[in-house]
């Protein structure tokens, strides 16, 4: 910060910032205690831990804990598969979520929109579990509802079960699927947010409705969509183990194309359950997030200072 | 700006009032670390040899003491519990508070119950499944020296077979109590006899006659079963899975029909397993199988009872269940229980596939011990806890068998973790009135085997101890992944070139210092056994 | 405030309207289809009968017209009423309280003379990254601050989220400056310009990230898992997927060949139809609430309107 007048600046500055202090007040406690005070528990990455000895007494064990995962001869390919899975979620999340949200505004049947808006959100409220279940229905090649399609229309069956190259296309589908009508609500509320007066104002231009799309609605709604952005970039190297081992299961066959972080680490501990390998590949994680939304950040900074993240 | 500063700290309080507590975790902040470590404070090894010495316990003090259970709280639970206090308050002037955690929670919470000094006492267990080793590993259960359990749990000692207790054994040290029934460990095969005969298969008792009916069936347009019959394969060799080995203990197999055999067949260097995945692919392209096995979120009964597949391979027990079920829904299929392992003689479970152990950090391990001697060993508490109150959810029929009675739902048969103190010498079978083809098939099938129980291998006792090369064998795992699954069920593309890349990936992992660190674990043990 | 009228005000109906209209029509049409087919079939399925669903899979219309998974949801109606009891008491004063702190923290951030604002921003950002893991935060709750069994347990840990704060902020930033500065020229303090300025003009954002928020209330079954022993303080969510949870935690047990089969045997409910029941039990009271807070994502904001 601004350190030239030292100490006593400092708590001048202080004193002019009371009342914000005052407002953050409760957030800082809460983290502290909630976040910051559990967050020391990532020392145990480099422990052997045990009961006796709890999170601190446990014995030091250096990177121990991080070598099972690169002695896998996996870490490369699922933490491409992993980087390469969110990167597509979030771009085409984003791109459709927002031409969601703009095209419901610019729907003028009330019910049509209200209506189709709260259809959107069912999928969110419908767990992974189901929709693993759901996806066997339509791809499975005896029963399923896809095969069945081919079939009737005199195509080949589809084994897709044993076809990693489809499994990129489904896994995007459905998570597209699932989050629309909640991330579309964000985009909404920003929309809502932008004055009237600045439509009227483009109206008066003779700016025809796309012009207005492309002009003013997107620009104004570029705060969130880089908030949200830098968000997801958070975490890129997070896998959505829920998803990933819902619809793709214990499935080797599709593993080249669909096997993520979270579902090696999952394969690897499932039976021995050792916490400090398991915080060993979270901050593995942590640490590439961590890189990677410092430097998104500062290109962000260089484009507007305003939109950064911090 | 003053008064907006007063304002302001009004909005705070409200807030803090939200975020509650924020004076208190002050003081508690100290707490924590030495609550953290407060499962230690009692924890140190053996210390329990003065315990044992000084024999008599005190028992002047009525204890409860709380015992942590897997699975559901059937309704009737606290009704027949409470009956069984009454006789050890009685007994012992001890009672026991039961906690259950759900099939969906114990996964995360039963180390947590260790790692976050929860009090209790004693808890189910059970090798991997139940976290017996990795609990072990973290230093979470209370070691039970041979003293100790013959002064505080003697009739337990006289039961239990010795075999029981070395496969409980990690680095020398018993940390559970084994359930000591005769399940057997090979699975049978409830198979759809209308389709037998339809095919012209008479009899599977052997590999070769289950190969015949697997490629009958793909013939006939009808899927097999839900996958390769792996286990049926290497059982028909004559070995079998070891302890704390890899996948399951499938990746590294022993010859247990052979006593004199003490090798480790890992199985990228037996030839048998290539020779089985080329079956299996052989199998798979004819269409024995659905391609889609590796996703399929189905039961494993679920192509049985839907007509999906003509066969289910599983425990004798299970396959009489689900193979009653079938015949009940559908009487044409005529489904009966084979066996297609016939040819060697039947080995026994492992007995530490259910058991019961005592929290390191728990004050009343002695009267946990005495407790646990009763259920385990007194008949009128045992039958208690497999069948509930007698006169209303069971009667007895004769000394050794039992028959349900209309309440019996609320309580359930065996269906309330009573798994851990299963004990052979009093357990009651069950009369059955009306009995079917497949009940007959079962009781001479399961005698037969009680009468051709193998004889012992060493290493039927021994149980590998991955902690000290835990790294590789996570990496194994890891590894197993992407290759193992799809070989077993034959749906690679090129079966030798899948064999290749899954050798070359485990070697990576590092595969031979888990075998090399096993063959010493297993030398050590078998020099302790002469 | 003008009642309802569409945020575009008079628009001209000339051809880009209409091409736009039958993009955005046959857009949004086509994806509320593609998210409502499932939920029916989720529908039908939670009505049929767990046979017919395994044997012939999902459908658009019960198949063997069965009410036996509701029967297992609803086996002790009580339980049922008192859950959903306790879920919406935590949801309604969850979601009040961490709008609250939440919008309080986000304004001081968003605002441009705060120089440490950044600082600020990054310490909460930073939460997001790096966690401790379940064991430390089991403790903090369990020993620490010693909420075993309390229904704060179940209040506290999802009252803040970062996540949140964050898109709170990026609304803020687009209030326009000159706003807050009048109202400051007025003579209004920090907090004033909070309630009387700026809150009115984010009602979007309100409703966006109180929704936000009650839905991690309202679906919230895993800190019940962790900390919460009576049954009596059950939240519904918990009451439910306990139950799908147990299935599906049974389901990877029996496939674990060696599991005795006395354990198999153990367990015997609906497995399918009953995940589904829930699913509808869960999702209809929202279904129901949702257009209350629909009516912010319809209406567009006047600013002139809230001046002075």
């Amino acid at each position: 910060m601004n350190n030239k007048k030292g100490v006593k600046g400092f708590f001048k500055k202080a004193y002019k910032y009371r009342a914000f202090l005052l407002m953050l007040l409760p957030a800082v406690v809460y983290t502290l205690i909630f976040a910051y005070y559990p967050m020391t528990g990532v020392v145990l990455a480099f422990k052997k831990y045990n009961f006796s000895g709890g999170i601190w007494g446990s014995p030091w064990n250096g990177f121990e804990n991080f070598k099972f995962f690169f002695q896998s001869g996996q870490a490369g390919l699922v933490t491409r598969n992993t980087v390469l899975y969110n990167v597509a979620f979030i771009i085409i999340n984003t791109v459709t979520q927002i031409a969601v949200a703009i095209l419901l505004t610019e729907i003028h049947g009330k019910h049509f929109r209200k209506v189709s808006q709260s259809l959107m959100f069912l999928p969110y409220f419908i767990s992974w579990v189901i929709v693993g279940v759901m996806a066997f229905n339509i791809f499975s090649s005896d029963y399923g509802f896809l095969n069945r399609l081919i079939t009737a229309l005199g195509g080949e069956k589809v084994a897709f079960y044993t076809k990693p190259e489809a499994w990129p296309f489904i896994l995007v589908f459905f998570n597209l699927w699932k989050g629309v009508g909640y991330g579309s609500v964000m985009y909404l509320a920003a929309i809502m947010g932008i004055d009237t007066s600045i439509y009227e104002a483009a109206a008066i231009d003779g700016a025809n409705v796309f012009q207005r799309i492309f002009k003013v609605t997107i620009p104004m709604i570029m705060p969130t969509t880089i908030i949200l952005f830098l968000l997801s970039i958070g975490g890129i190297f997070k896998g959505n183990f829920d998803m990933f081992y819902n619809l793709v299961g214990t499935n080797g066959l599709l593993y080249n194309y669909t096997d993520v972080i979270d579902t090696l680490t999952f394969r690897a501990l499932v039976t021995n359950n050792n916490y400090g390998m398991s915080a060993a590949v979270g901050l593995f994680q942590s640490v590439l997030c961590f890189i990677t939304v410092v430097l998104v950040n500062k290109l962000v900074g260089h484009y507007d200072k305003d939109y950064t993240l911090f | 700006m003053k008064k907006n500063m007063k304002k302001a700290t009004a909005l705070f309080l409200s807030a803090a009032m939200a975020v509650g507590l924020l004076t208190g975790c002050g003081s508690g902040d100290s707490g924590s670390a030495g609550g953290s470590s407060t499962g230690g404070s009692s924890t140190g090894g053996s210390a329990d040899g003065g315990a044992a010495a000084a024999g008599e316990v005190d028992l002047s003090e009525p204890v409860e003491l709380t015992m942590y259970l897997l699975g559901d709280k059937s309704a009737d639970f606290d009704e027949v519990y409470g009956e069984i206090n009454k006789i050890l308050a009685e007994k012992l002037n001890t009672t026991v508070k039961v906690e259950f955690l759900g099939w969906g929670e114990h996964d995360t919470k039963y180390s947590l119950l260790f790692g976050g000094g929860e009090d209790f006492d004693l808890i189910f267990t059970a090798s991997s499944w139940g976290h017996y080793e990795s609990t072990v590993a973290m230093g979470g259960l209370y070691p039970l020296s041979e003293e100790f359990i013959q002064t505080y749990a003697p009739g337990i000692w006289n039961v239990v077979p010795e075999l029981a207790w070395d496969q409980a054994k990690i680095d020398g040290t018993i940390y559970m109590v084994p359930n000591y029934q005769n399940e057997f460990g090979q699975d049978v095969l409830a198979v759809r006899g209308d389709l037998m005969e339809e095919y012209g298969i008479s009899q599977i008792t052997n590999w070769d006659e289950l190969m015949e009916f697997y490629k009958a069936c793909a013939e006939h347009g009808q899927y097999a079963s839900q996958g390769g019959p792996w286990y049926q394969y290497f059982q028909a060799q004559g070995l079998s899975v070891t302890g704390g080995a890899p996948q399951g203990g499938e990746l590294i197999l022993y010859n247990t029909q052979d006593p004199e055999d003490l090798n480790f067949y890992y199985l990228l260097d037996w030839d048998g397993f290539t020779d089985y995945c080329h079956q299996m692919k052989e199998l798979a392209d004819m269409g024995a199988w659905s391609q889609d096995v590796l996703s399929s979120s189905d039961e494993r009964q679920t192509g049985l009872l839907t007509g999906r597949a003509a066969a289910m391979a599983w425990n004798l027990g299970s396959c009489k269940n689900f193979a009653k079920q079938a015949n009940a829904e559908h009487p044409e299929w005529n489904v009966t229980l084979v066996d297609p392992v016939s040819e060697w003689p039947k080995k026994v479970n492992s007995y530490i596939n259910n058991g019961m152990a005592i929290n390191a950090a728990s004050n009343n391990k002695e009267r946990a011990m005495m407790v646990l001697n009763e259920f385990y060993t007194n008949p009128t508490i045992n039958d208690m806890t497999r069948f509930g109150i007698e006169g209303k959810h069971w009667e007895a029929v004769g000394d050794d068998q039992y028959k349900t009675l209309e309440a019996s739902s609320g309580f359930g048969v065996d269906s309330n973790c009573n798994w851990g103190w299963m004990n052979n010498e009093i357990k009651r079978t069950e009369y059955i009135e009306d009995r079917t083809a497949v009940d007959d098939t079962y009781d001479a099938m399961l005698e037969s085997w009680d009468n051709n129980i193998k004889p012992n291998h060493v290493y039927d006792g021994f149980n590998f101890d991955r902690t000290p090369v835990e790294t590789q064998a996570s990496a194994v795992e890891a590894a197993l992944g992407m290759y193992y699954s799809p070989l077993v069920n034959g749906l690679v593309k090129d079966v030798d070139a899948s064999i290749e890349e899954l050798r070359s990936s485990l070697e990576s992992a590092g595969i031979r210092d888990v075998i090399a660190e096993m063959e010493r674990q297993a030398a050590e043990y078998v020099a302790s056994k002469q | 405030m003008a009642a309802e009228r569409s945020h575009l005000g008079k628009v001209r109906k000339g051809g880009d309207v209409i091409a736009l209209n039958i993009i955005a029509y046959g857009f949004c049409g086509l994806v509320a289809l593609l998210c409502l087919v499932p939920f029916l079939m989720v529908l039908a399925g939670s009505f049929s009968s767990e046979q017919a669903i395994t044997q012939n899979g999902f459908s658009l219309l019960p198949q063997d017209f069965s009410v036996e998974a509701y029967k297992t949801v609803f086996r002790d109606p009580m339980v049922v009423v008192r859950a959903y009891a306790t879920t919406i008491c935590l949801t309604i004063g969850g979601t009040f309280l961490g709008l609250c702190i939440q919008t309080m923290t986000a304004y001081v951030l968003a605002r441009k003379e705060f120089e440490w604002r950044n600082a600020f921003s990054f310490f909460f950002y930073f939460t997001t990254l790096f966690s401790g893991g379940l064991v430390p935060y089991y403790i903090l709750i369990n020993q620490t601050l010693n909420l075993r069994d309390s229904y704060l347990a179940l209040l506290l840990p999802l009252l803040f989220s970062v996540y949140n704060l964050l898109i709170m902020k990026s609304y803020i930033l687009g209030i326009p400056d000159s706003l807050i500065d009048a109202a400051k020229i007025d003579g209004c303090g920090e907090f004033r310009t909070l309630v009387q300025v700026v809150v009115p003009l984010i009602k979007p954002a309100l409703a966006t990230v109180g929704l936000f928020i009650a839905l991690a209330y309202w679906n919230d079954w895993y800190n019940a898992m962790l900390y919460i022993k009576t049954e009596e303080k059950y939240p519904l969510q918990y009451f439910l997927y306990q139950q799908v949870n147990n299935i599906e935690g049974y389901k990877k047990l029996i496939a674990n060949g060696s599991v005795s089969s006395a354990v198999v045997s153990s367990v015997n409910l609906p497995t399918q139809t009953l995940k589904m029941a829930l699913t509808i039990v869960v999702t209809g009271p929202i279904v129901l609430a949702y257009p209350f807070v629909q009516k912010y994502f319809v209406q567009g904001i006047t600013i002139g309107a809230v001046k002075g």
